[in-house]
């Protein structure tokens, strides 16, 4: 399992770098992304992608991006769902997979012995989850331990169970309301990355309302001002309110969507992966490394953004580069 | 590594050694892509997530070398001819001597790319010159693979410093002036970013490698190649005209592999504080990267918040016909509009895409949202792909109850102001199931047919 310890290295990794350097300056894109120098022969062939649903739409941003280089590749793109990114490019139906959740111990053994190798999963971009109140709920920021608190049984941060909005301070008739936890089922992605992620590892409490859709669980908010919630920041309606975060009390709230945000501050970033087969006895093709090598470059990084994603910074652009043989020089 | 080099390697990487040793615990060293949360303030973050759970202290990469024989001597280049004396390279002392200090405080790091060593009790008022984006100065010139022994070299480039140096693949870099690079306990440390750190005015920095030939480790002194060339010049307008305070002159090097390719951004300047022309730029960009046969041209601009003042109307072509010195950019007023101006102009096309942003999502574009569409539009991108993005996006769909039927009927109402017939509808949804589901495509078609493309 050395491989999957590598996976969470480049996944921790990739918040690690702060996007700006002060608060005061504009932010932008990491100024030592790679810069994405197109290949002086004509690339021709097909690029198969499948997978994350989530992902469709930056992987159609990068397509289109990277034709205008190479009139000559069509990339084609199937939405099967995250549950088919490792066994389609296993089995030789698509390239590259798509993969919005972490990759499973049987799926990486199921691959190596088919393969010979091991998958290789990069992180090429973030998605910011959100943790939703009632759009009347005046609560001003809630810390990890706080929001462990609310949603779990286990309470691995340390903090205590959290059951009424009194706890988290609520003066007057909100004192004994109970807070409602909303979220998906258990094997979504964005359930597990909270479970992981906030929880621990921890449980859930069973009395967590799941719902079947991120859209249905932003009405469960909407109709009962005393639930809390989680889903990805695209999901931010009027009717709700993404509550400021804290890694920790006495650190600062963070909001979902703030600048600082934009700056890599914001600790709740889920990532979307890629699935590589990448021999390592082996060059990749080459429009399979020029597409992973736009990705991971500036100007695929400003996909991510126009696709409504968080970018990474530099440095794990370029680990991410260099697991695959890619890497830049030094 | 070849053979040949060894005896001078040693005798200069002893003199280096004990110039380094001293300190080879460095408050100030940070391993590469630390966050700028600071380590002791969240141990638990989930940022480093399952499998991920300690962050290490940042405070000593934990390689001492073992004490070398102090040789105060001189080292030599790869003609062998003397360079200077250690004692003279002013980066082997200053972060001995000023433990305390932390890179970006002062001026010590001015030619380090601080990205990555920013921490945070220093990000206000950090930084160096206003807008000016560091890049990387020093290249070693091999591929290479981080590993927990050092950093492993896949591949030495043709011509490199790493190739005069003797450097081969499967050396392995163990330190870099004294310092662990590589994965020391499972962090990495970029020997990049110790190239940065660590190497003097001329580029020159010592490195401990294990030969792949006998498994032995020298030391070798290593005359790294600089990433910059430069192009200088002056930015003019012909107007007679006085720029306000909050004037920003951006100025990029575009390669275009060729004609009707989408231009890429090799280096880019901003620069602040400026009245009247002409303004003198220099732009610094990395020689290697330029291929004669492609087209390299400047563009500027010059903006006072979210407005254009001027800009490069046509592209002046530099590098290839040797233009690299004294070069002169000309800016046009964006005021006056042009006979027959039948494009946008720039700010133009960016209130529209803050329009979308505002019809299509009921919000402003996000400051990153902004720079990438201005990047967007900059580089020559299509207005109306701005548009088919806004209108695919995960955000729109979100709106749409993440329903194609609804989508569809979004699109119309927005788009022609009227809801869809069953008809269109249906026709709609069919090109849906065409296009995989992706909606980009069906926008994109979507805007052609209703005449709306542009």
């Amino acid at each position: 399992m050395q491989k999957l310890g590598a996976l969470s290295l480049l996944v921790g990794l990739l918040i690690a770098s702060p996007l700006v350097k002060a608060a005061d300056q504009p932010v932008m894109l990491d100024p030592d992304l790679p810069v994405y120098r197109p290949v002086n022969t004509q690339l021709k062939g097909e690029l198969k992608l499948a997978g994350s649903n989530t992902m469709s739409h930056v992987a159609a941003t990068w397509a289109d991006g990277f034709r205008q280089f190479y009139p000559g590749v069509t990339v084609t793109i199937d939405v099967t769902g995250s549950r088919e990114a490792v066994s389609s490019v296993q089995t030789g139906e698509a390239h590259i997979g798509l993969l919005s959740r972490g990759i499973s111990s049987d799926e990486v053994v199921g691959y190596q012995k088919a393969k010979g190798h091991y998958p290789q999963v990069l992180a090429p971009c973030l998605e910011r989850i959100a943790v939703y109140v009632h759009k009347d709920n005046p609560i001003r920021g809630l810390t990890l331990q706080q929001i462990d608190g609310i949603f779990s049984t286990t309470a691995k941060r340390g903090g205590e169970p959290i059951r009424k909005w009194g706890q988290l301070g609520f003066p007057g008739a909100w004192a004994e309301q109970p807070v409602v936890p909303r979220g998906r089922s258990g094997d979504t992605g964005s359930q597990v990355y909270f479970q992981e992620a906030v929880l621990l590892g921890g449980e859930f409490r069973t009395d967590l309302q799941n719902h079947p859709d991120n859209l249905e669980l932003l009405k469960g908010i909407t109709e009962d001002p005393r639930s809390v919630g989680f889903a990805g920041l695209s999901y931010d309606n009027p009717n709700v309110r993404a509550v400021p975060v804290a890694i920790q009390a006495g650190t600062p709230y963070v909001g979902v969507d703030s600048p600082e945000a934009d700056a890599g501050h914001y600790p709740l970033v889920r990532p979307l992966q890629l699935v590589i087969n990448h021999d390592p006895k082996q060059p990749l093709p080459a429009v399979e490394a020029e597409f992973i090598k736009y990705i991971f470059s500036r100007v695929g990084q400003e996909d991510v953004i126009k696709a409504g994603f968080q970018p990474i910074p530099a440095r794990p652009a370029n680990i991410a580069l260099d697991a695959v043989g890619l890497g830049i020089a030094r | 590594m070849k053979i040949q080099l060894y005896l001078t390697a040693t005798l200069v990487g002893s003199a280096l050694l004990a110039a380094t040793t001293a300190f080879a615990i460095d408050p100030a060293r940070s391993p590469s892509g630390t966050s700028s949360i600071p380590a002791t303030q969240n141990p638990y973050s989930p940022q480093y997530g399952p499998g991920f759970s300690t962050i290490p202290n940042t405070a000593n990469p934990g390689l001492v070398i073992p004490g070398g024989t102090s040789i105060n001597g001189t080292y030599f280049d790869d003609r062998g001819r003397p360079i200077q004396t250690i004692s003279a390279v002013p980066t082997y002392t200053q972060p001995g001597v000023t433990p305390a200090v932390l890179p970006g405080t002062n001026g010590d790091f001015s030619s380090v790319n601080t990205t990555n060593r920013i921490s945070p009790q220093v990000l206000p008022g950090t930084g160096t010159a206003t807008g000016t984006q560091q890049q990387s100065r020093w290249r070693l010139g091999v591929y290479s693979k981080d590993t927990d022994t050092g950093v492993r070299i896949i591949q030495v480039v043709n011509g490199s410093a790493a190739q005069k140096a003797g450097l081969e693949a499967n050396d392995v870099i163990v330190t870099v002036a004294g310092y662990q690079v590589g994965y020391v306990g499972g962090v990495p440390y970029d020997c990049a970013n110790e190239f940065e750190r660590h190497a003097d005015a001329e580029g020159w920095v010592s490195v401990l490698v294990q030969n792949n030939r006998d498994g032995k480790l020298l030391n070798l002194p290593v005359k790294l190649d600089s990433r910059f060339s430069s192009i200088d010049g002056n930015i003019v307008y012909r107007e007679n005209y006085s720029l306000p305070r909050t004037a920003v002159v951006n100025v990029e090097l575009r390669e275009t592999i060729r004609q009707g390719a989408p231009p890429v951004t090799l280096a880019r300047r901003t620069i602040t504080d400026v009245t009247t022309v002409p303004i003198p730029f220099r732009l610094d960009y990395d020689p290697s990267l330029v291929d004669r046969n492609r087209i390299y041209q400047l563009y500027a601009t010059i903006t006072s918040g979210n407005q254009t003042l001027f800009e490069t109307r046509q592209n002046i072509p530099v590098i290839a016909d040797g233009r690299t010195t004294n070069v002169s950019v000309l800016v046009e007023s964006t005021a006056v509009s042009q006979p027959g101006q039948q494009y946008l102009s720039r700010d133009q096309q960016m209130e529209q895409v803050v329009q979308w942003f505002r019809t299509y999502l009921r919000r402003d574009p996000r400051p990153l949202e902004l720079y990438v569409w201005q990047s967007h539009i900059d580089r020559g991108g299509s207005l109306n792909e701005a548009r088919v993005q806004i209108l695919s996006n995960a955000e729109f769909y979100n709106r749409s109850d993440s329903n194609d039927v609804r989508f569809i009927q979004q699109l119309h109402e927005l788009i022609l102001g009227q809801p869809a017939s069953q008809a269109e509808l249906s026709y709609w949804m069919g090109r849906m199931e065409f296009h995989h589901r992706l909606r980009p495509e069906v926008v994109r078609e979507f805007l052609g047919a209703v005449g709306q493309a542009r």
